[in-house]
């Protein structure tokens, strides 16, 4: 009985990306000529993407960017696509004003905050809703361990650490993790929509606390004058410096993220999101691999919410709403559930994408349509969302199954046979 | 000393009492049949063994230790695992992912050393594709390592169950129906393999089983469960002419039948 309620509430966190994995498996011939199509379209893309901003000056760009995006991701197992996407992002920003700047700096913090969450969903397939929560305790250890007295709360004026961004980074990592694991062990026995609802009312929680905890946050009136991270005698201080810390930050995230998934400790989340029963009775002790889930996933947020903090150099507790929770999931189950490249690409689209188009116009002699960008960015926005889903519902770039580390398990086989 | 004993054990749901007072005891490295019409108790058993369900009264022992109320990955630890009477592999991961899910025990790997892979982590990793690989040889499934279990056929997704189950290395393994659903050679078949997990590798097996073929064929000690009692256990030979469990699969009124005309 239990078993089959669960199969009902199963479809919100596993999609049913791996028919298509299927599918591809069945036609090597397709794959093939997919391989070799990238070696010659690559690095025409690539200095295309370049050098864009100095030729196109519109935020055609970006739309360029994802593009290429797309394609290396697609082949993001070999070094070349590596390298060329690597490429792209560091060179790209070069050319940017300010604000598209701005906007690489949310889309890079984004992918950090989605990689935390796709652990907790993807992998664990544990719905949160409240993901805001740890992004906020990043962002507000950070103000409260940082602040100069001018700044601060009335709390955090009574002592000083004399830390910097750096030192703070491995603390939100900890507190984040053990906020997640606080967060966990009530919501244990829940599962599906309970646990949504649950985690939704946990982002909120923490929201509404910094707000009237006058004494520790400073309320609404929030913390400022935050330092920005030193960086050899000097200060980060732009969003397109910061954009490299969240991006290396980023990337740290997703080598550590597809390693554990890889494991013993990523198979045991496997295990528990396909059938949990069956996974306890394989030896695997659910609770603890559900917090950990959490822990870490909530670690990650952390250090995103430091790295917000320092760039905005302020904390407002209606920074940290439900929007943020709504976009990161968003952004997760777009790129792709359970794959850490695709969560690149969904905050491309979901992050930036609304604020791309703001100067998005076509001329149509009509006057309503004159600055379509402008008036409709969130109609547009909403509708390609709409249209993603409906044509690839299992995401832009669904997680590969892993048959290449198998591969050496059926070599030895060979072996034993012969 | 029977390796596990199951004494007076009773479970009820909500007034509907699925096990009352069952008793049974079971000698390491034997072959034992669980027998009994639809509804008799047979699965809810099995549930109480890996700790799924507590039993409302009574005790489990297994290896002198007392498990009953156990969580069920402390049961597994302690060297029981099982398959599912409606099979129930992880269908999206391949066949030898889901026996590595298995291992899971046997390995070391934390999140630190997940991330560092240290040398020591990833000869882990290489040993357990080996070993799983082998478990699926045992069962016979080897050249289907990277088969998602869902795409396997049926026959192949009962072995992969035992493999899996083979891989937490129990001292009991509990088969649920192993043999449901198959034809006559490939029931034979799976009588070998049943045999083969004694023989080469002393585990003491528990099966539940309604093609008496099988049941007769492979068990040396059958229990007969009807309405959640035992009401009888013995060799197969002596199961056979008990006089309750004719009763209990062909009613009574077939006796009644036979003595009227």
């Amino acid at each position: 009985m239990a078993h089959q309620r669960r199969r009902l509430l199963r479809p919100l966190t596993s999609w049913p990306y791996r028919d298509i994995i299927d599918r591809a498996r069945a036609t090597p011939a397709g794959t093939r000529a997919f391989q070799f199509g990238p070696y010659v379209l690559l690095p025409l893309l690539g200095a295309g993407a370049a050098l864009a901003p100095a030729l196109l000056s519109t935020r055609l760009t970006f739309l360029l960017l994802l593009v290429v995006a797309y394609v290396m991701l697609r082949i993001m197992d070999s070094v070349y696509g590596l390298v060329v996407l690597a490429g792209t992002l560091v060179l790209l920003p070069q050319g940017m004003d300010g604000f598209e700047r701005n906007i690489m700096f949310n889309v890079a913090l984004y992918t950090l905050l989605g990689i935390g969450l796709n652990v907790v969903v993807g992998y664990a397939g544990l719905l949160d809703l409240g993901y805001v929560a740890f992004f906020a305790a990043g962002a507000y250890l950070y103000a409260l361990v940082v602040a100069p007295d001018a700044g601060a709360s009335e709390w955090a004026q009574q002592w000083d650490l004399g830390v910097t961004f750096w030192a703070v980074l491995p603390m939100a990592l900890v507190v984040a993790a053990l906020i997640g694991v606080a967060l966990g062990v009530p919501v244990l026995r829940l599962r599906g929509d309970y646990l949504a609802i649950v985690t939704l009312g946990f982002g909120e929680i923490i929201r509404i606390m910094a707000r009237n905890e006058d004494y520790y946050t400073s309320g609404p009136r929030g913390i400022f004058l935050l330092p920005k991270p030193p960086f050899f005698g000097r200060e980060l201080d732009t969003a397109y410096e910061l954009y490299f810390v969240a991006l290396a930050l980023a990337i740290v995230a997703v080598i550590a993220a597809e390693r554990i998934r890889d494991s013993r400790v990523g198979r045991a989340w496997e295990a528990i999101r396909e059938d949990e029963d069956v996974a306890s009775s394989m030896g695997i002790d659910t609770t603890v691999y559900k917090l950990l889930a959490f822990a870490i996933g909530a670690a990650i947020g952390g250090l995103g919410g430091v790295i917000i903090a320092a760039k905005q150099g302020s904390v407002f507790p209606d920074d940290y709403n439900l929007d943020v929770s709504i976009n990161v999931l968003a952004l997760v189950i777009i790129g792709g559930m359970g794959n850490v490249r695709g969560i690149l690409l969904g905050a491309l689209l979901v992050v930036g994408l609304p604020d791309v188009l703001r100067d998005f116009s076509i001329n149509l002699g009509v006057a309503e349509f004159q600055n379509i960008g402008a008036d409709y960015r969130l109609v547009i926005f909403g509708a390609s969302l709409v249209a993603i889903m409906v044509l690839r519902p299992e995401g832009l770039l669904p997680s590969r199954r892993r048959a290449a580390e198998f591969q050496e398990a059926e070599l030895l086989e060979q072996e034993l046979a012969t | 000393m029977p390796i596990l004993s199951v004494r007076h054990v009773s479970r009820a749901f909500e007034g509907l009492v699925a096990l009352n007072d069952v008793s049974i005891d079971v000698d390491e490295a034997t072959i034992v049949g669980v027998i009994g019409p639809n509804g008799a108790g047979k699965t809810t058993l099995f549930n109480i063994l890996t700790g799924f369900y507590r039993p409302t009264s009574g005790e489990v022992w297994f290896c002198e230790a007392r498990i009953d109320g156990l969580p069920m990955h402390r049961i597994a630890a302690a060297g029981i695992s099982r398959t599912f009477q409606n099979i129930r592999l992880f269908s999206n991961m391949t066949a030898i992912e889901n026996v590595m899910v298995g291992q899971h025990l046997h390995l070391g790997t934390n999140v630190a050393t997940a991330i560092l892979r240290p040398p020591a982590t990833v000869a882990s990793e290489r040993r357990a594709i080996e070993q799983s690989a082998e478990h699926l040889r045992f069962v016979g499934l080897s050249g289907r390592e990277n088969e998602l279990a869902r795409n396997l056929p049926y026959g192949e997704q009962r072995r992969l169950e035992i493999a899996r189950a083979l891989a937490v290395r129990p001292r009991l393994i509990l088969l649920d129906e192993p043999s449901a659903g198959m034809n006559a050679g490939e029931s034979i078949a799976m009588m070998d393999l049943i045999r083969e997990l004694r023989d080469d590798l002393r585990v003491t097996v528990i099966l539940i089983e309604h093609q008496m073929r099988v049941v007769m064929g492979v068990c040396e000690r059958i229990s007969v469960l009807d309405y959640g009692e035992k009401i009888a256990e013995g060799t197969p030979a002596e199961v056979q002419r008990d006089q309750r469990v004719i009763e209990a699969y062909l009613g009574t009124g077939h006796l009644q039948r036979r003595g009227e005309p």
